[in-house]
């Protein structure tokens, strides 16, 4: 089901992001070498002093079944997805800036609150039924 | 019992292995009226309109029942669909390491021996139903199959598209009845008869006919259907009567594809890499059967100084028509080589090499998306006219645009300024990179304050503008415009790769509400803040029970707040500060009314009253250019330079009698001297008002008074609300 998630997003540098420690359980997106979001809430230590950790309630995501996610993905996405899984990957899809997070079961697509209508409008209709 | 398919109200019976155009020719039909035909998909002889798709080559479209086919206007393009009803197919994105285009023998040689070194290989074939329409950078194959647009992405593309047999350049070359030899033996194959048959060139084995000596002058017709064959021999021209002629003319190759991959990791292997046979040279007839370029038109243009090929095509369209040049490429060439160009390499070829439909170009496209505000469904509900404005949904207005400015100038109002560009920056290195990256001082912000700011580029023109805060933390607060939010993001990690600084866009993260107007502070009182901060100050406080960074600054001239906040609790605050500007006649603002409210205050909009080449100078904004501070700024040596050339034109302010309109012009003793950039009409002041780029006159000076649509308008300076800023800092 399609939901805002609860995101910490953490801008520090990279080897200091390296070195970080995140909630157990939660799933880290290190979409550059001094960016992560952090999904699924907790309190993260990262030991550079000028580092940006802020909640962020910006971003939605739905978790949809590995097969109807590739059938998706393959008409939606020019790129290659990553052949391993569990894989971060983020790119245009249907023309819209998405993060994937891609585990052997399950493919997690997250994207900006703001265009959830444009998401809506462009993924399946089940995917925010 | 036979099936059957449509041809204009006609039924046309198929057998299994029919093409429709097989199935069309056995039953006395041409599609196109006549021509060669060569069954391979390389001549337009044979395009009708199926199931309403223009320009559809029957020899490669596989019939069945309901299939409606209806010629091409003969003199005319044919109509355009009658409804909306052919969509976007699906597109379907796909990487490999080959793709193999053509599957003959050659091309099934070429997928094997990748396929066995241990590539992955996508093959397409046009026997299968696969079209590729083009080649592209990257390399990237695309096709159009019957269901769908197929998109490959690779790292070696082979052309195996083999070669075409060439159409006749001679008068009576659209008659009934000519064929070249491989669509003689699909023809019969399917069991057409072709009557009396003759063959010009040796014929194909297996298909049983005379053949007439001597070289092709001209095929003889009755009725459009072909009624003999000339021929010149050494005793003259011979007359061969026939039903069909069967031409082998000699072979061409089909490259065009492996001409679009110029450049490309790209190679081409059997008969579509052989040289091209290049015919005589054709004395008259029609050369191009698809835009009907004669031999005569070749002429034309050649004496006119077209001799380079390029120019033939675009001078007479050669080439441009449906089979894109398999028909008149081998004869262009001849025909200039024969005239003394030389022998000249074919044209250039560029996709798409098949018609498509406009569904079909669009598959895979997306409008550009637009974001929308937290509070979108709050505005729809307060009757907002709600209008794309800086790469966002907004509100343009609720409807009383009256009422939202007086509210704002009386009494209190609130806007969604959420799209406003937010960033982050802490960071060692932040401060001494935002002094680089801005033309004022930073140094001198202390904790809790904000100042404006302006973005220059290197050329010291202005690109954007903002606030920059800086926080108790040591770290900043960074705003910029709706629009130029994502380039002020790219121009800020861009430059920020030199410092050691960590920067975090919340443009889509934070939610911001503006509370403008006389009343603002007693709202806020009322949703809990006591203790505002002061102006061009700011501070963390709760607001209704929200959490808030509070600015107080002010774009539309009265007392203002910008209360930023997380997304997900903006419709609860929004809704608070209604609720509870009740008793104070609170309405909101939409855009329009906001655009008036800044031009009274003399506000710029970056992108409306700015131009490309718009320095702080230009724009009278030198005050927020610090030209002497001590550290080096990103445009600088530019601002010092131009500021040493005279100025040539000023963004001034203007009153009028009459209301103006944006992009009126301005003249002066008749002379043009510039245009207005925003304009509006005051009910604050009772006049009109505009902003305008007002260009210097020959003597040097600037115009005083100009003339705006007719009517006379004064300079005078700006603000011109409130000019002693007084309500803003109340």
């Amino acid at each position: 089901m399609l939901e805002v998630l609860a995101v910490t997003r953490v801008v520090a540098a990279p080897d200091s992001l390296d070195r970080a420690t995140f909630p157990s359980g939660s799933i880290v997106l290190r979409t550059a070498p001094d960016d992560a979001m952090v999904i699924g809430g907790g309190t993260v230590q990262v030991d550079d002093l000028h580092a940006i950790v802020r909640e962020d309630a910006g971003w939605s995501g739905v978790w949809v079944n590995r097969a109807p996610s590739e059938a998706y993905l393959q008409a939606s996405c020019s790129w290659p997805r990553p052949s391993v899984r569990p894989a971060f990957a983020q790119g245009a899809i249907a023309h819209l800036p998405v993060k994937l997070w891609l585990t052997e079961e399950r493919t997690l697509f997250v994207f900006p609150t703001a265009l959830t209508a444009d998401f809506v409008e462009r993924t399946p209709q089940e995917w925010s039924a | 019992m036979s099936q059957m398919f449509d041809f204009a109200g006609t039924d046309v019976a198929f057998i299994d292995g029919d093409s429709v155009l097989t199935a069309l020719v056995r039953a006395g039909i041409y599609p196109a009226g006549g021509g060669a035909l060569c069954c391979e998909g390389d001549c337009p002889h044979c395009v009708a309109t199926i199931d309403g798709i223009s320009y559809v080559r029957t020899c490669q479209t596989a019939p069945h029942e309901n299939l409606k086919v209806q010629p091409h206007p003969i003199d005319d393009y044919p109509p355009l669909p009658p409804d909306r009803g052919y969509g976007a197919p699906p597109i379907e994105y796909r990487q490999c390491d080959v793709v193999v285009i053509g599957q003959g023998e050659s091309g099934r040689e070429a997928s094997d021996r990748a396929t066995t070194s241990g590539r992955m290989v996508e093959s397409f074939d046009a026997n299968r139903g696969e079209e590729v329409i083009g080649i592209y950078d990257g390399p990237m194959v695309i096709a159009r199959t019957p269901e769908r647009i197929i998109h490959v992405d690779c790292e070696e593309i082979v052309v195996a598209t083999g070669a075409a047999e060439l159409q006749p350049a001679c008068p009576g070359n659209d008659l009934v009845g000519i064929v070249t030899g491989r669509a003689a033996l699909r023809l019969v194959a399917q069991g057409v008869g072709l009557g009396v048959t003759v063959a010009v060139g040796k014929p194909p084995n297996d298909l049983d006919c005379e053949v007439v000596e001597g070289t092709l002058v001209r095929f003889e017709g009755v009725d459009g259907r072909l009624a003999a064959v000339v021929t010149r021999t050494e005793s003259g021209e011979e007359r061969t009567p026939c039903d069909t002629a069967v031409l082998n003319l000699g072979i061409y190759p089909r490259d065009g594809l492996a001409r679009m991959g110029n450049g490309l990791a790209v190679s081409v292997v059997g008969d579509a890499g052989r040289d091209a046979t290049v015919p005589p040279c054709p004395s008259e007839g029609v050369i191009c059967p698809c835009n009907n370029v004669d031999v005569d038109d070749l002429q034309a243009v050649w004496d006119r100084g077209f001799h380079e090929i390029e120019l033939v095509k675009r001078a007479t369209l050669a080439g441009t028509g449906t089979c894109q040049g398999m028909a008149c490429m081998p004869y262009l060439r001849s025909f200039l080589a024969d005239r003394g160009a030389a022998l000249q390499p074919p044209f250039t070829a560029r996709p798409v090499a098949r018609q498509l439909t406009i569904g079909e170009m669009s598959a895979g496209e997306y409008d550009r998306p637009v974001p929308r505000t937290p509070l979108h469904g709050e505005h729809l509900a307060l009757g907002a006219t709600m209008d794309r404005i800086g790469g966002w949904w907004r509100p343009w207005t609720y409807g009383e645009l009256g009422a939202e400015y007086e509210a704002v100038r009386e009494r209190v109002s609130i806007g969604d300024v959420s799209t406003l560009g937010k960033m982050i920056v802490s960071g060692p290195d932040a401060e001494s990179f935002l002094e680089y990256i801005y033309p004022t001082n930073i140094s001198t912000i202390e904790s809790g304050r904000s100042r404006y700011v302006l973005m220059l580029n290197e050329r010291g023109y202005v690109f954007d503008d903002g606030l920059v805060s800086r926080e108790a933390d040591g770290t900043f607060s960074l705003t910029f415009t709706s629009g130029g939010a994502s380039h002020a993001e790219m121009w800020m990690r861009d430059w920020g790769s030199k410092y050691d600084v960590r920067m975090l866009n919340q443009s889509m993260s934070l939610a911001a509400i503006n509370v403008t107007g006389p009343l603002a502070k007693e709202l806020l009182a009322k949703a809990g803040v006591v203790d505002p901060p002061p102006y061009m100050g700011h501070a963390d406080v709760q607001v209704a029970g929200v959490p808030c960074k509070v600015f107080r600054l002010s774009f539309t001239g009265e007392l203002s707040f910008e209360l930023h906040h997380a997304i997900d609790r903006s419709v609860e605050l929004w809704r608070s500060l209604l609720d509870l500007g009740g008793e104070f006649g609170i309405y909101p603002h939409g855009l329009e009314a906001l655009q008036l409210l800044r031009l009274e205050k003399g506000h710029i909009l970056v992108g409306i009253d700015t131009d490309f080449d718009s320095t702080p100078r230009r724009i009278q904004h030198e005050w927020a250019c610090k030209i002497d501070k001590p550290t080096d700024f990103l445009g600088r040596p530019s601002v010092v330079r131009t500021n040493e050339i005279p100025l040539d034109r000023l963004l001034v302010g203007f009153r009028t009698e009459r209301p103006t309109v944006d992009g009126a012009l301005l003249y002066s003793n008749g002379e043009y001297c510039g245009y207005v950039t925003s304009a509006g009409w005051s009910p604050t002041l009772g006049h009109g008002i505009s902003m305008a780029w007002l260009y210097h006159g020959s003597d040097g000076q600037l115009p005083g008074d100009v003339e705006i649509d007719g009517t006379t308008a004064t300079r005078v300076p700006m603000p011109f609300y409130d000019p002693e800023g007084v309500k803003a800092r109340a």
